[in-house]
């Protein structure tokens, strides 16, 4: 299994990951914060957070991140993916063009994803939208 | 209206960290973002030491530097809980990991739920 490719963590996704998000705080030490991930591919990932999060302040000052993932019996493959994140506000279409077709997550209750929508529409969610490096 | 997810109490967050079955360690190599899985070996408020998975090599020579570790559950939206902790690698060999911890915090969606997603009953 190759621990830094992005194939890894999208075939790893249909299994409900732990997904973590590493950054950078304002004393340039690494902070992780458990994440679920709304789409991945081979360009990217993208998640969803609260506009007034510390982690938003964080990938503010610095960009550079590192998407950690692995099976939540400690057992199955991982990786671990470097890329550079962006933070913004989607319009509606915007929204849904980002996001795509993500499948729904049985354990969130019915009405979950479009409430996080509308938080994201309303600006009160922003979405964090990581770009793989080169070779990642 | 949505609220963020509450805090845990200290003993909390580190119960759930002994107790998880994988968790993620990242260490900060001078140039780039390093995360591996590791396991749990031993805890304590002050010191958590990790077994590293696949006996990888970012836990050689990285004594001194600042490391976080992350573990977290997630059954059902009420069962999410994570704990995030922080500090800086008093020792490093080959497969296993020591940390001195500095902070631990940890958080809990428990009760966090809107009412109308509760209930199953769309608000007009």
């Amino acid at each position: 299994v190759e621990h830094s490719s992005p194939e890894t963590l999208v075939a790893l996704l249909p299994s409900r990951p732990a997904v973590v998000l590493f950054c950078r705080d304002r004393h340039g030490a690494p902070i992780g914060y458990p994440m679920t991930v709304l789409r991945a591919d081979k360009d990217g990932a993208l998640f969803t957070t609260y506009r007034k999060s510390k982690k938003v302040e964080h990938l503010q000052r610095d960009a550079r991140v590192c998407v950690f993932a692995q099976g939540r019996d400690g057992e199955a493959p991982w990786c671990s993916l470097e890329g550079v994140a962006s933070v913004w506000s989607p319009s509606a279409p915007q929204l849904d063009q980002a996001m795509g077709s993500t499948g729904g997550d049985p354990r969130v209750p019915p009405g979950m994803a479009e409430h996080v929508k509308q938080r994201i529409v309303e600006g009160k969610r922003v979405l964090v939208e990581v770009r793989w490096n080169e070779g990642a | 209206v949505t609220r963020g997810p509450r805090p845990l109490a200290s003993d909390d967050a580190l119960d759930l960290l002994v107790h998880s079955s994988a968790a993620a360690l990242c260490v900060d190599d001078g140039e780039h973002l390093r995360a591996v899985p590791v396991r749990i070996l031993a805890a304590t408020a002050d010191v958590v030491e990790v077994a590293v998975r696949d006996d990888s090599a970012v836990a050689v020579g990285l004594a001194d530097r600042a490391a976080c570790l992350v573990a977290d559950e997630f059954a059902s939206y009420e069962q999410i809980r994570g704990t995030i902790a922080r500090g800086v690698i008093v020792h490093g060999s080959r497969g296993v990991v020591t940390l001195a911890l500095r902070a631990v915090t940890g958080f809990s969606f428990a009760g966090t739920l809107p009412e109308h997603l509760r209930t199953g009953v769309e608000e007009a």
